[in-house]
């Protein structure tokens, strides 16, 4: 296989287990993988990071047989991996740990185990067999695995445990786990990364994909690094040197670098909204606000025309946010003052719009009330007014009958926005409005929000893309592990940002999470 | 003889046994069916085609033999095209299931036509009787459909704990997307299940037929649909699923023998093991959220 590579490459592609060259996955129109080449070795623990949406999960997944690749060659155990499936990537020896287990719940621990690859004997299952082999994998692995009890019964890190001794009954020589930490607690996680040593000590290979820089610092013998789609670089961690300075270098990277520049472009925008913000009174409140295990005590002030940017990595108590601020759910604990509220979700095509309705229906979606007449019929002309001109106001394009379905992305978003911002909140939460949007409709989004703060409504916007957060808000609250660990103006760097986001200025937050 | 005596004698649980035969049937197809993840209600729709199918085989061949296998491949044929309808054609479970019965009860009615010219029932033919000479009760206990019921449910229940195929079997039935993720193939396993399904519930329904030594016209007369409310008491485990029709059996020759002994309307007998049913399905929801649940699978398609 080595033939035609630089010999640096052929000497390492000796110890090779999995090899991703050119690989390009498209979902859509989104290019989630963009021509990335990697080599998963074994004896090592290899972090691979990045932003969410920077394209880890989804190469790995290329790599573990579960994604088949629109372009570029995937070779696992020596040969180009065909066909392109997980059977057949197990069977090569490489199994990936998803986010949410692949564990039947009923089921024992021992008979999750077998799934797939009993022995047998005489035709029946060869229990006693199955049983050694999970003993001895639990013996290698340095943890205990209840065997007969039910997965239901079993706690996340015992799950995760059952996954991880799941791949080594079937072999397993490189073993990928998909932000493993994620749900684990710190302790759970400290575990976890001694189980990996040890694997990685009997010569299995294993990536861990994680954001978690400390998780990076603590633990990773390699660090590739993953942002938009693309390899920014693959490297050692060079234990005798500088770590301090390698972790920085990979938190630049994570974040992109030279986006100083793009801080200074923005202030001209914000100047607006700091002098509407001096002026105004509370539009919303939010005080110790718990909601599930998502946001653990969140305290916010947002003032009536002022943009507030929310930054974070996803997953960090988002969704819970806008839940709540939506009236989805209440609040287990504190108080959230304010409204009425506005609210432009995230996810336009399942939450924002009914795809197979009219732009006239969608536009006023939720607001028929309105057009109710004493009868109860709907005022046919008082509606198409509305939504002809709201159609206009938005600058999508103007036909009434067409199906949501059929218009682009970014047209969608600007009915969903347009709809939000014509029920005269006092509140609006826009959560991730421009995200694959295209330029321009990424500016009449932006002006509009600023336009609702310059007609005194708060606006909080919640974003993964920090330039956004940079042109439109007055200042950057950050939201990690369920509640705001730092308030930054907008003039912060992504370095600066990027560390609370990462939770590396975050360490003394910690103490107080159950 | 007073009802009492009757309750408790021989021939009364033999009754209950031959009773039990069809529903047991019945559900155990629905139990293998349902655990790997596919919704049954054809149950009712194979044990009447299959009971034509023995009847019309035997009169043709002659043979008791053949009767019977030609009842148990009819089950597993039209359990094989629930299968296919359901799991390679993505068709809903309970659209595919009230087909096959409607056009279970329509076609047996024109294949009865067709061969004997009449549309109530076919001649009579012979059945399966090897030891015609004993007993009511020892008869009853060494017929054959009930060895062969009782070998199944052995075999099923075995099987689902303690064989790779049933292993499958289950997780198809609990996580398709999870089995599919390890390896299984979620397809042929349902298919497989589900043809087994119909052959054991094929049985049944020969077994029905030769009980009453001819066919009859919807002469199934909704055992399908107990045998489904069977499966649901008994949390779709076999033995269990035996158990609770035999109950209904019991209740069902219980019914018959107070009617003819006591003065009382014989409909509001009739109604006994009905209304016995409901209650039990009553009682068995509320403790849904008990150990035992239905499979968390069920009707569900693996992704991708």
């Amino acid at each position: 296989m080595a033939v035609g590579l630089p010999e640096s490459a052929s000497v390492r592609g000796a110890r090779a287990l999995a090899v991703a060259r050119a690989v390009e996955k498209r979902f859509g129109e989104i290019r989630a993988v963009r021509g990335v080449s990697i080599e998963l070795e074994a004896g090592r623990i290899h972090a691979v990071c990045g932003e969410n949406g920077a394209g880890k999960s989804t190469l790995l997944k290329v790599l573990a047989g579960m994604l088949v690749p629109d372009a570029g060659e995937v070779v696992v155990g020596g040969a180009r991996l065909d066909p392109h499936t997980p059977r057949e990537a197990i069977r090569r020896g490489v199994s990936m740990v998803l986010q949410h287990f692949a564990l039947i719940p009923v089921f024992t621990v021992l008979e999750n185990l077998m799934l797939g690859a009993e022995p047998t004997k005489r035709g029946a299952l060869d229990e006693a067999s199955a049983r050694a082999r999970a003993q001895a994998i639990a013996d290698d692995l340095g943890v205990k695995l209840p065997l007969d009890e039910r997965v239901e019964a079993l706690g996340i890190g015992d799950r995760q445990r059952v996954e991880i001794a799941r791949a080594l009954f079937r072999d397993a020589r490189l073993l990928i786990l998909d932000e493993p930490t994620a749900v684990l607690t710190k302790s759970e996680a400290t575990q976890l990364y001694a189980t990996l040593r040890r694997l990685v000590q009997a010569g299995k290979g294993v990536v861990v994909v994680t954001h978690k820089l400390d998780e990076v610092r603590d633990h990773a013998d390699v660090v590739t690094v993953m942002r938009r789609g693309e390899l920014v670089f693959s490297r050692p961690l060079d234990r005798d040197g500088d770590v301090g300075a390698q972790i920085d270098a990979i938190g630049s990277a994570i974040m992109g670098a030279g986006s100083v520049a793009h801080a200074r472009a923005g202030d001209a925008a914000t100047g607006a909204g700091d002098a509407a913000a001096s002026g105004g009174g509370e539009a919303l409140v939010m005080e110790g606000v718990r909601v599930g295990r998502g946001l653990v005590d969140l305290s916010l002030t947002l003032r009536e025309g002022e943009i507030v940017g929310v930054a974070g990595i996803e997953g960090n108590g988002q969704k819970e946010l806008v839940a709540v601020l939506g009236g989805d759910v209440a609040p287990d604990a504190g108080i959230v003052r304010g409204g009425p509220f506005a609210i432009v979700r995230e996810d336009r095509q399942t939450e924002g719009l009914v795809l197979d309705a009219s732009l006239r229906d969608n536009v006023v979606l939720g607001e028929l009330g309105r057009f109710a007449r004493w009868h109860g019929g709907i005022d046919r002309e008082a509606l198409e007014r509305e939504a002809r001109a709201r159609i206009e106001r938005s600058g999508a394009p103007t036909d009434l009958d067409r199906l949501a379905r059929t218009l682009s992305g970014g047209n969608q978003q600007k009915i969903v926005v347009e709809r939000a911002l014509s029920r005269s909140a006092r509140v609006v939460v826009a959560a991730q409005p421009t995200r694959g949007v295209d330029l321009a409709a990424s500016a009449d989004i932006h002006a509009k929000l600023r336009d609702a703060a310059a007609r005194g409504a708060g606006v909080l916007v919640i974003s993964a893309d920090l330039d956004e957060l940079r042109k439109l808000a007055s200042r950057i609250v950050v939201l990690a592990r369920g509640r705001i660990v730092a308030e930054l103006p907008p003039t912060a760097t992504d370095e600066e940002i990027g560390r609370h986001m990462l939770g590396l200025e975050g360490e003394r937050f910690d103490g107080a999470t159950p | 003889m007073s009802a009492l005596e009757v309750i408790v004698s021989g021939t009364m649980l033999a009754q209950t046994a031959r009773m039990t035969i069809p529903y047991a049937c019945a559900a155990l197809g629905g139990v293998v069916s349902e655990r790997s993840g596919v919704v049954n209600i054809a149950l009712e729709g194979i044990l009447l085609s299959s009971a034509l199918a023995a009847v019309a085989v035997q009169g043709a061949t002659e043979s008791a033999a053949m009767g019977l296998l030609a009842g148990v491949l009819c089950g597993a044929a039209i359990g094989l095209v629930h299968a296919a309808v359901v799991v390679w054609g993505r068709i809903d479970a309970i659209v595919s299931g009230l087909a096959i019965n409607l056009a279970a009860a329509g076609g047996t009615r024109v294949v009865l036509r067709a061969l004997y010219g009449s549309s109530s029932n076919s001649p009579s033919v012979r059945g399966l009787e090897p030891f015609e000479h004993m007993g009511p009760l020892a008869r009853t206990l060494l017929d054959p459909f009930l060895l062969l019921t009782l070998v199944s449910a052995a075999l099923l229940s075995w099987s689902l704990r303690r064989t790779r195929f049933g292993l499958r079997l289950r997780a198809c039935g609990e996580d398709p997307s999870a089995a599919q993720a390890v390896g299984v193939d979620v397809g042929w396993t349902r298919t497989l299940a589900v043809t087994i399904g119909g052959a054991v519930c094929g049985l049944g329904g020969t077994a029905l037929a030769f009980e009453l030594h001819q066919f009859q016209a919807g002469m199934t007369g909704g055992r399908g649909f107990i045998a489904l409310a069977a499966v649901i008491v008994a949390r779709w485990r076999p033995w269990p699923a035996v158990g609770a029709c035999l109950a209904f059996a019991a209740l069902d020759a219980l019914q018959i023998v107070l009617q003819n002994q006591t003065k009382v309307p014989s409909q509001l007998f009739a109604i006994l093991p009905f209304a016995a049913t409901l209650v039990a399905l009553a009682l068995v929801s509320r403790r849904a959220r008990g150990d035992a649940r239905p499979p968390a699978g069920l009707g569900k398609h693996p992704d991708g």
